[in-house]
C-alpha cells in the first residue's frame, strides 16, 4: 500500500502465518465457547497448532472440528490406504496441472503487453492453476492427515460448477468461509439481523477481513471488496432463490466474476491489474491474437482440457458408474495412481517450474 | 477389493520409499546437505534467512540430482511429454523445444530475451572492438569467426509460432563488427552454399555441431586465412578422406537430451577423427600441468571419454580432444604462424585441428581466463609473437558478455 507513507518494516514472516494464526484464535474460542475442552498438555496444543500436513497452507482446521482426534484418534490400515491415496490425488493436481499451468498464467500476467486472447488465456489459466494448487495442498494435508488418523474437513467442492458467487464461496476455501463465518459474521448477527444496514455492515466487515487476510496489498483488499459488492447485490435481491430457465447464463455470471477477481489477485499492483483488465476488453491490447496467444496454448492445451474437465465432479460421476465393476474399478484406479505418482516424482526431479502460490498468506 | 487397494497402497509407499532410501544413502547428498547447511549457518554475506533459503535450494536441487533411479524417472517424464505430444518442455529454469527435425533446442520464452540478447551484443561489438585497437596498435590482425546454431536462419523448424533470435542477433552483431572494422567470417553462409544441413551437421541432443561438419567447416576457415592473411596451408590436412574415423552409434544424450531423456530426444550418434599422417605436437597446459609431446592421438585425443561406454547420460561427444587452453606447438606444420585462437565450446570441438593448421598456437577460453593466473588475453598476445588473433564463437555466444571480456 505504497500511497500510505508509512515506514515499512521488514520482518521475516515464517511460512503459513495466517494459517496457523487462525488455527490458535479458533483454539482460544472454541475453549471459551465449550466447544472443546482445554488442553492441559503442550504437546496437544503444538499438535493442534503445528501439524505439518496443513500447516503451511491449509486447510484451516477448527479445533472444534478436532478436539476429540486430538487424544481419542485411531490410525488404521483403511485409514492409510485411503490417505496416501488422496496425497497422490493432491500431488498430482498441484505437480502436473498447477505447475504446468503457472507457466501461462506467469507469462501472461509478466508481459508488459499482450493480445486479448492472451489475456483471457492467462486469467483463464490462472484460474484453473489456483484452484489446482490449493486444493491440491488441501487433498494432500487431508490425506497425510488420514494417514496419521486425523479427519480434516474438506476445504474444497468444485467451485466452477457454481450457479452463484453466494454458491463460490460456499464451495471455495471452505475452511476460511466457515472460519469468518463462525467466528466473526454470527456473533455480528449474521443475515438474521433487524435491518438491511446491519446486513450490510456484516458482510463488509467479514469480506475487508477475508481480503486483508490475504496479504496487506490493495490489491487483496479490492478483490475483497468485490466479493462484498456481489454478495450483498445476490443476498439483496434473492438472486439464489429466483427461479429460471436460463442457469447456462448463471454460470456465465459467476464464472465471470470469479475470473475477473482472480486477475485483481494476481496483479502484483493495482495499475497492472486494470492493464490487464484493459486488455481482455481489447484497449492497450496488441491485437486479438498474437503468436504468444498460440506458444500459450498449444504446447498446454492438454493441462487445459484436463484442467477443465476436472473442475467438474467427473470422478465421483465415474465412480458411481463403475459402482457395479468393483473389482476392475479398484485395479484401474491403482493402476492411474501409480502412474500419477510416478510422473509426479519425475516432474518433481526434472525441476519442471513449481510455483507456491499459498506459501504467501 | 480389501487386497486390490492394500496392494495398490504398498506400491504406492514403495515409489516413495524406496528412491528416498537410495538417497539417503548416498553420501553425495548428505555432503552435500551439510556443506550446504553449515555455509548457511556461517556465511557472513548474506542474512541468516536468505541462507537457508539458498541451503534449502542447493539441498532440493541435490535431492533431485542424487535421488534413486534418477535417470528412469527423467525417462519417464519425457516419455510422458512426448506420449501428450508437446513440442515445448520447461525444467527448472530451462525451456526445451522440440523441432521438425526431431532435434531439441534451449529456447528463451521471456518475452524480453530477444531485446535483452540485442542490447548485449551491441556491447560485445564494443569489446572487441576495443581489443581490434589494441591489436592495431601493435600490428596484428583479428578475424571473429561465426559458427552456425542450430536453427537454420532460412527454417528454424521452430514449433507454435515461436521465432528464432538467436540469428537475428548474430546478423546484428555481424553489422556491428562491419560498422567497426573488424574483419569476420560468417560460417552459415558457407553452410548455406555447401547445401549442409542443421540435421545431419548438429547432434539432436545437444546444441554442438558433429565433429565432421566442425572439421570441415575449419577447412574453410584455413583456406580463407590463406587468401586472406597468406597463411599458408594444405586442404589434404583437413580432408576428411585423410582422417581415421572411429563411429560410436547411440552412445549420449547431450546436455539438452539428458534433462528430458532418452524417449523425448533422439540419442546421438558421434565419430572421432584422428590424422591418418605423421603429426608432431608439443603441448603444454600450465593450468592443469600438462607437458606432453607426440602425436596428433597422444597429445590431444581424450579417450577416457570415448571409451567409456557406461552410459546414455554419462557418454560425452563434446570433449573428446584436450585443447582448452594449452600451447600447442606444430613441429609439421605447413606455416610459421603463431596463432592466439580465442574460443567458446564449438572451437572446442576442433581439438587438434586447430594447432595442424598452425606452427604455434595458443587457445584461449575466456571461461577459463579467471582461472589461468597472472596471464590476461592481452598479455597472452604480448607473449606470444602473435601473427594473427581468431575470435572463434557460435551464434549463442555474441550475447555473452563474459565471452568478450578481453
Amino acid at each position: 500500500m505504497s500511497f500510505i507513507h508509512l515506514p515499512q518494516t521488514h520482518i521475516a514472516l515464517p511460512i503459513g502465518i495466517s494459517f496457523f494464526t487462525f488455527q490458535a484464535m479458533s483454539y482460544v474460542i472454541d475453549v471459551y465457547r465449550g466447544k472443546g475442552k482445554a488442553q492441559h498438555s503442550i504437546i496437544n496444543i503444538a499438535l493442534y497448532i503445528s501439524l505439518f500436513p496443513q500447516l503451511i497452507a491449509g486447510p484451516i482446521v477448527r479445533y472444534e472440528t478436532i478436539a476429540d482426534q486430538i487424544e481419542n484418534r485411531k490410525e488404521t490400515w483403511e485409514g492409510f490406504c485411503s490417505g496416501l491415496f488422496r496425497f497422490v490425488i493432491g500431488l498430482s493436481k498441484k505437480v502436473l496441472i498447477a505447475n504446468n499451468l503457472a507457466l501461462v498464467a506467469d507469462t501472461a500476467f509478466d508481459g508488459s503487453e499482450r493480445s486479448v486472447a492472451t489475456a483471457w488465456l492467462g486469467a483463464i489459466a490462472y484460474t484453473l492453476q489456483i484452484y489446482y494448487d490449493f486444493s491440491g495442498y488441501s487433498d494432500m494435508a487431508i490425506g497425510l492427515g488420514e494417514v496419521f488418523g486425523f479427519r480434516f474437513l474438506e476445504n474444497f467442492n468444485y467451485p466452477y460448477i457454481s450457479r452463484s458467487v453466494s454458491e463460490f464461496w460456499r464451495r471455495w476455501h471452505i475452511s476460511l468461509g466457515t472460519w469468518f463465518r463462525d467466528y466473526v459474521y454470527f456473533p455480528m448477527g449474521g443475515s438474521r439481523v433487524e435491518t438491511k444496514r446491519k446486513l450490510v455492515r456484516n458482510l463488509f466487515v467479514v469480506w475487508l477481513l477475508t481480503g486483508i487476510w490475504h496479504g496487506a496489498q490493495w490489491t487483496f483488499l479490492c478483490w475483497g471488496l468485490m466479493y462484498f459488492v456481489l454478495l450483498i447485490l445476490e443476498k439483496l435481491s434473492g438472486f439464489e432463490k429466483k427461479k429460471t430457465k436460463l442457469i447456462p447464463l448463471r454460470y456465465v455470471y459467476t464464472m465471470f466474476f470469479v475470473v475477473a477477481g482472480w486477475v485483481l489477485f494476481r496483479a502484483p499492483t493495482l495499475g497492472s491489474a486494470v492493464r490487464y483488465y484493459a486488455s481482455m476488453i481489447g484497449i492497450g491490447a496488441t491485437g486479438w491474437h498474437d503468436a504468444m496467444t498460440a506458444q500459450l496454448l498449444m504446447p498446454n492445451l492438454l493441462f487445459f482440457v484436463f484442467g477443465i474437465l476436472f473442475s467438474f465432479p467427473i470422478i465421483p460421476k465415474l465412480k458411481e458408474a463403475l459402482s457395479r465393476f468393483e473389482k476392475p474399478a479398484a485395479v484401474i484406479r491403482g493402476v492411474v495412481l501409480l502412474c500419477l505418482l510416478v510422473l509426479d516424482m519425475s516432474s518433481i526431479i526434472i525441476g519442471s517450474y513449481n510455483p507456491f502460490i499459498y506459501f504467501n498468506f | 477389493m480389501k487386497i486390490i487397494k492394500s496392494i495398490t497402497a504398498i506400491l504406492l509407499a514403495l515409489a516413495i520409499l524406496i528412491p528416498s532410501a537410495l538417497l539417503w544413502s548416498n553420501m553425495s547428498f548428505a555432503r552435500t546437505s551439510v556443506h550446504s547447511l553449515l555455509s548457511a549457518l556461517t556465511s557472513r554475506q548474506h542474512r541468516l534467512a536468505d541462507g537457508l533459503s539458498i541451503s534449502a535450494q542447493e539441498i532440493d536441487k541435490a535431492a533431485s540430482d542424487y535421488i534413486g533411479f534418477h535417470n528412469s524417472f527423467i525417462n519417464i517424464y519425457g516419455l510422458g511429454m512426448r506420449l501428450s505430444g508437446t513440442r515445448l518442455v520447461h525444467a527448472g529454469a530451462r525451456t526445451l523445444v522440440k523441432l521438425d527435425s526431431g532435434a531439441l533446442v534451449e529456447y528463451s520464452t521471456d518475452p524480453n530475451a530477444a531485446k535483452e540478447s540485442a542490447d548485449a551484443a551491441k556491447k560485445n561489438v564494443a569489446s572487441l572492438s576495443a581489443l581490434k585497437t589494441y591489436l592495431d596498435t601493435q600490428g596484428i590482425p583479428l578475424l571473429f569467426v561465426l559458427a552456425p546454431g542450430k536453427l537454420d536462419e532460412e527454417d528454424p523448424g521452430l514449433p507454435y509460432q515461436l521465432r528464432d533470435y538467436s540469428n537475428v542477433t548474430a546478423d546484428s552483431f555481424l553489422d556491428g563488427l562491419e560498422s567497426s572494422g573488424i574483419d569476420y567470417l560468417d560460417l552459415r553462409k558457407v553452410w548455406r552454399e555447401k547445401g549442409w544441413s542443421r540435421t545431419d551437421g548438429f547432434y539432436y541432443s545437444d546444441l554442438h555441431w558433429q565433429p565432421k561438419y566442425a572439421i570441415l567447416s575449419w577447412a574453410y576457415v584455413t583456406q580463407y586465412l590463406s587468401d586472406r592473411y597468406g597463411i599458408r596451408n594444405d586442404p589434404s590436412l583437413f580432408d576428411l578422406k585423410n582422417q581415421k574415423v572411429e563411429s560410436f552409434k547411440n552412445i549420449s544424450l547431450g546436455s539438452t537430451g539428458r534433462i528430458i531423456g532418452r524417449f523425448y530426444a533422439i540419442p546421438d550418434s558421434t565419430e572421432l577423427y584422428t590424422p591418418d599422417f605423421d603429426t608432431h605436437f608439443h603441448l603444454v597446459n600450465k593450468r592443469v600441468g600438462w607437458d606432453k609431446t607426440g602425436t596428433f592421438e597422444e597429445t590431444t585425443v581424450n579417450r577416457s571419454l570415448t571409451h567409456d561406454r557406461s552410459g546414455l547420460f554419462t557418454n560425452d561427444m563434446i570433449n573428446m580432444y584436450y585443447a582448452r587452453d594449452s600451447v600447442v606447438e606444430n613441429t609439421l606444420a605447413p606455416n610459421d604462424a603463431n596463432v592466439v585462437f580465442i574460443r567458446d565450446s564449438f572451437g572446442g570441438m576442433l581439438g587438434g585441428y586447430v594447432p595442424l593448421a598452425f606452427r604455434n598456437t595458443s587457445i584461449v577460453d575466456m571461461r577459463t581466463m579467471n582461472e589461468r593466473k597472472d596471464e590476461t588475453v592481452q598479455s597472452i598476445i604480448d607473449n606470444f609473437d602473435t601473427d594473427l588473433v581468431v575470435v572463434f564463437y557460435h551464434i549463442g555466444m555474441v550475447d555473452k558478455e563474459d565471452m568478450f571480456s578481453f
